[in-house]
């Protein structure tokens, strides 16, 4: 069964809101591996929302882009919202319901990993247990505001997670990769 | 000047509520040592209520089968901590004589305790600390980051007052056998 793999940017007081960061080349290049090792994406609406048409466009401007190439590389957008009406291209499907039937049958399709960001649907995997691999990276500085990791998450006991990696980059922000 | 030093535990999603914990044996030898480069504590009144008299109790009273060395040295460490300052306008009164209590004045406060010769200043907690790292008053900053998703609780620097985001500069990260994570701040 392939993975569903979660990466986001964090302050260290937790907070998520990609307006309050500029992540470096280094973290960049961190999340176009991560991209590059999957080949769906499930996103919730105001992810979807954020990263397309973004990084599609900045793909077609720049070919020296290396995380806009891998994104734009990617196969499948399955954006999961009740909300958003419709989506531009063929790649991109839209399911409205059924969130665990839906990431358990991505699971078993043969393939690269399925990448996800954001903090709602994130929120609701997490606690579904449905994400495989979270990759947080912890950027060094405090916000004290903004949208927080999992806002939102209903856990009845505190989820429990083992960490298999740790990796300092050179702007002092810290990766830390957590499994099950 | 010496130095005002804080450390807390948290979980990935930033939160300290010290129930989410049980710091394994590696985990309270790091907060052992943190002390004992320490001569004063300055708390809040939430956080000296939690750790006083519990620890002090750890340290007086003969230790018991079951009872960890680590926690054992920790309340010991605990309790040799000369001095222990608790800023409250709340709280009423305090027993013993290495303990008083400070009502206003944070910024001077700190301040003068920094200009006195000694050890570091060791605080913890959430809300004193975040009026401290709000006035730039922290020197170092220490997390041991747990791999829990608490979900709910009390946020590092609840309620922070931030007029822009607070940069710090990486210098130590350690990684601990319950996959825990140390990591040591200096403000930039």
């Amino acid at each position: 069964m392939r993975k569903l793999v979660f990466a986001i940017n964090m302050s260290l007081d937790g907070c998520v809101d990609h307006t309050k960061f500029y992540p470096d080349e280094e973290t960049f290049a961190y999340f176009t591996q991560l991209t590059r090792d999957a080949d769906t994406f499930l996103y919730g609406r105001k992810t979807y929302e954020l990263m397309v048409p973004y990084w599609p466009d900045v793909a077609k401007e720049d070919p020296s882009d290396e995380f806009a190439q891998a994104f734009d590389a990617v196969d499948k957008i399955v954006v999961f919202s009740k909300s958003l009406d419709s989506a531009e291209d063929k790649k991109t499907t839209i399911v409205r319901t059924g969130l665990k039937d839906e990431v358990l049958k991505l699971k078993q399709q043969q393939g690269k990993n399925i990448f996800t960001g954001g903090v709602n649907l994130a929120a609701q995997m997490a606690e579904l247990g449905l994400i495989d691999e979270y990759h947080l990276v912890v950027l060094p500085i405090v916000v004290g505001e903004g949208v927080r990791l999992f806002e939102g998450i209903n856990l009845q006991e505190k989820l429990q997670l083992k960490l298999v990696e740790s990796t300092v980059f050179k702007s002092g922000a810290v990766i830390l990769r957590y499994v099950k | 000047m010496r130095k005002l030093v804080y450390a807390i535990n948290t979980s990935l999603d930033g939160y300290c509520n010290h129930t989410n914990f049980y710091p394994d044996e590696e985990i309270m030898t790091h907060f052992t040592q943190l002390t004992r480069e320490a001569d004063t504590y300055l708390y809040g009144r939430k956080t000296y209520e939690l750790m006083v008299p519990f620890w002090p109790d750890v340290a007086k009273t003969p230790p018991g089968q079951d009872d960890r060395e680590a926690d054992i040295e920790f309340a010991r460490a605990f309790d040799a901590v000369e001095k222990i300052v608790v800023f409250s306008q709340s709280l009423d009164s305090v027993e013993g004589e290495k303990t008083r209590i400070v009502r206003t004045g944070l910024q001077e406060e700190v301040l003068k305790l920094k200009q006195q010769p000694g050890k570091n200043i060791f605080t913890g907690g959430v809300n004193l600390a975040a009026q401290l790292a709000a006035l730039g008053l922290i020197d170092e900053y220490h997390f041991v980051v747990h791999p829990i998703v608490a979900g709910r609780g009390t946020r590092l620097f609840e309620g922070i007052s931030l007029q822009e985001k607070l940069k710090l500069k990486l210098v130590k990260s350690m990684v601990f056998k319950s996959g825990a994570v140390a990591l040591r701040y200096l403000p930039q």
